[in-house]
C-alpha cells in the first residue's frame, strides 16, 4: 500500500517538476549571474547595496571590478557602470546617489544587478557559476538606521538572459507571514523569468475572506511593488503565477520606522 | 519540518509567529491541526511540552514572555509543530513528523520587539552536524553615536548540551585579530561588534573553528528605537550548480589557515 501511495504522490508531481528547474544555467560557462535586486530613490527612499570582492574572498588580491546595471520599473535597461573594487575593505554602494545624477529617473522604483568581472580559478572547474546575491539595505525617511535584506534570486546572467525558470502550471506562493491590520506594506516582486508573467496578489484573512485582489503583468526584468493599507483584520499574502517561486520582498510599515526582509 | 526558534538581542523580545499551512499548492502536504511545542536544554537532556494546538491554515504568536517561566534562565526556547506530540525527555533533539516543503520551506517569521518598533526575517533552523565550522564576513556594521551592532550566532545541534567553543573576530583586509569570545552550542550567542575599533571600511570575518551557527547582524538605534536584523548567506552561496560544497570548503580552508592569532 505504501509502495502505492508513493507513486502516485510521484506522479501527481510529474506536471510541477518535469522540465521546471527554479533557475537555468546560463548557456556560457564563464558566465557570471546576479540577483535582480530592488532599487528605491525618491524623497522618502534610499539605496545601499554592500559591494564584495569575491575573487578577493577566494585569496586573489589583485584589481577587480563588477559592472552595475540598472532596469527601469518595466525592467529596461536605463544606466551600466563600471566599479572599481576596494579589495578586502567593506564598499557600500551609495545607489541613490549614483541614481542622482540623472535629471529625471524613469521611475522611482526598479532593479539592478550587479556582474563580478573577475571568476575565482576554483569556481569554473568545478562547474559552478559565481553568483551575486548580496545584501541591499533601504533608508526610509532619512532614518538613522538602515534595514538590510540578502538577496536570494539566481535572477540574470552577464549577458543580461533571465534565468528564473517557468511554470507549466499555476502556482501558489503562500507567503508565511501574519499582515496586521494597523500596519502599511510595500510588497516588491520581480520578474526573473525570461517571459511576460500573469500575477495574481491576493489579500485574504484567516477565515478565507479576499480582502484585496490585484492582477498585473509583469514583464521579463520587470519590478512591481503592491501597496497594502487599511486591512480589517489579519491577514496573509498568496501570489499565484508561473513563476516556479514568487518570493517577494516585504517593506513593513509601522507609521515612519520599517521592516524589510525576504518572503 | 524545522524548529523555530525564539530570538533574543539587547533592548528587545523574541516574538515567533507560527504558521500551518504550506507555502506552496503542489508540494504535497497533511492538511491537519499541529502540535505546537516547546522544547529546551534542562539537566542534559532535551524536555519538549506541548504548549497549543494549531489548526489547519491558522496562526499562531508565540512571545518570549510566553514560555520564559517554562524554560531555564538564558535558555534556548525552540519551537516546533507537528502531528504527534514530541516525547516530554529524549536524548537527542526530537525528530518532527510533519510535513515538508522545499520551494521555498516551511518558514515562521522570527522577530525582535523592542519598547518602540520591530525586525524580523522569515526563517527556521535544523540541527548543524557538531564537527561543523563557520566563516562569516559582515558588511553590517552600520555607524553613529547611538547605534550599536551585535552578531547573533544562532546555533542548533542534535546533542542536549551547551558545548563551549570560541568564536574569533578579524579584520579580513590585514587578517588582524581583533578579539575572540565564548559560545555555546544549542544557544543564541550575542556579540558586540563595537569594541574592535571597525570603520566604515572595515570588513570584519567572524570564524568558529568548532562550531558553525546562523550568523543574525544585529543593528539597534537609541536602545531600540530603530531596528535591523539580517543573516549573511553561508560561504557555499557565492556560487551556484556544480559542486557548492567544493567551494565551501575551499573557503573555509582558506580562511580558517588564514587567520591566526
Amino acid at each position: 500500500m505504501k509502495i502505492i501511495n508513493n507513486f502516485l504522490k510521484k506522479t501527481k508531481k510529474i506536471p510541477w517538476v518535469l522540465g521546471q528547474k527554479l533557475t537555468n544555467k546560463p548557456a556560457n560557462p564563464k558566465s557570471v549571474i546576479s540577483d535582480l535586486f530592488v532599487w528605491r530613490y525618491n524623497k522618502d527612499w534610499n539605496t545601499y547595496f554592500e559591494l564584495m570582492d569575491v575573487a578577493a574572498l577566494f585569496g586573489d588580491e589583485r584589481q577587480h571590478y563588477i559592472d552595475i546595471v540598472f532596469f527601469d520599473e518595466v525592467g529596461d535597461e536605463f544606466y551600466r557602470q563600471l566599479i572599481k573594487l576596494n579589495g578586502l575593505c567593506r564598499q557600500m554602494l551609495n545607489i541613490s546617489d549614483l541614481l542622482s545624477t540623472f535629471n529625471k529617473l524613469p521611475s522611482d522604483y526598479g532593479t539592478f544587478c550587479v556582474f563580478h568581472q573577475k571568476i575565482p580559478s576554483g569556481v569554473s572547474k568545478i562547474g559552478s557559476f559565481l553568483v551575486e546575491r548580496g545584501y541591499v539595505s533601504y533608508q526610509y525617511k532619512d532614518a538613522s538606521l538602515r534595514s538590510y535584506v540578502h538577496g536570494n534570486l539566481d535572477a540574470i546572467d552577464d549577458t543580461l538572459m533571465p534565468l528564473g525558470g517557468s511554470s507549466f502550471l499555476n502556482r501558489r506562493y503562500n507567503l508565511q507571514y501574519l499582515i496586521e491590520p494597523n500596519k502599511d506594506y510595500d510588497i516588491a516582486l520581480v520578474n526573473a523569468s525570461s517571459s511576460n508573467k500573469r500575477v495574481k496578489f491576493k489579500i485574504e484573512s484567516f477565515d478565507g475572506k479576499a480582502q484585496i485582489r490585484k492582477n498585473v503583468i509583469l514583464k521579463s526584468k520587470q519590478a512591481f511593488v503592491f501597496s497594502i493599507k487599511n486591512l480589517p483584520s489579519y491577514c496573509r499574502l498568496i501570489i499565484k503565477s508561473k513563476m516556479i517561486m514568487a518570493r517577494p520582498i516585504v517593506f513593513c510599515f509601522d507609521n515612519d520606522k520599517i521592516d524589510v526582509f525576504h518572503g | 519540518m524545522s524548529y523555530y526558534p525564539i530570538l533574543k538581542a539587547p533592548y528587545c523580545s523574541g516574538k515567533t509567529t507560527l504558521f500551518n499551512f504550506s507555502p506552496n499548492n503542489w508540494q504535497s502536504v497533511d492538511k491537519c491541526k499541529q502540535v505546537v511545542s516547546l522544547t529546551y536544554i534542562e539537566d542534559g537532556v532535551w524536555h519538549s511540552r506541548a504548549i497549543g494546538e494549531l489548526g489547519y491554515q491558522s496562526f499562531k504568536i508565540i512571545e518570549h514572555s510566553d514560555v520564559v517561566g517554562l524554560i531555564p534562565d538564558g535558555g534556548l526556547g525552540l519551537l516546533s509543530l507537528s502531528k504527534d506530540e514530541l516525547p516530554k525527555v529524549s536524548l537527542e533533539l526530537p525528530i518532527l513528523n510533519c510535513s515538508r516543503t522545499s520551494v521555498p520551506n516551511y518558514r515562521a517569521t522570527l522577530g525582535l520587539n523592542s519598547k518602540f518598533t520591530q525586525t524580523s526575517y522569515q526563517g527556521e533552523i535544523d540541527p548543524f552536524p557538531s564537527q561543523a565550522s563557520l566563516l562569516t564576513f559582515s558588511p553590517f556594521l552600520q555607524f553613529d553615536d547611538d547605534v550599536e551592532n551585535y552578531v547573533l550566532l544562532m546555533n542548533l545541534e542534535k546533542t542536549p548540551e551547551n558545548r563551549g567553543v570560541e568564536v574569533e573576530i578579524y579584520d579580513a583586509h590585514n587578517k588582524e585579530f581583533k578579539k575572540a569570545q565564548g559560545a555555546f552550542s544549542n544557544q543564541i550567542n550575542i556579540i558586540s561588534l563595537d569594541d574592535m575599533g571597525f570603520d566604515e571600511q572595515s570588513l570584519p570575518v567572524v570564524i568558529c573553528r568548532g562550531m558553525t551557527s546562523i550568523p543574525l547582524y544585529f543593528s539597534s538605534y537609541k536602545r531600540g528605537e530603530l531596528l535591523s536584523i539580517e543573516h549573511t548567506h553561508p560561504p557555499g552561496s557565492l556560487v551556484v550548480h556544480g559542486n557548492r560544497f567544493g567551494v565551501q570548503k575551499q573557503l573555509k580552508e582558506y580562511w580558517l589557515s588564514q587567520l591566526k592569532r
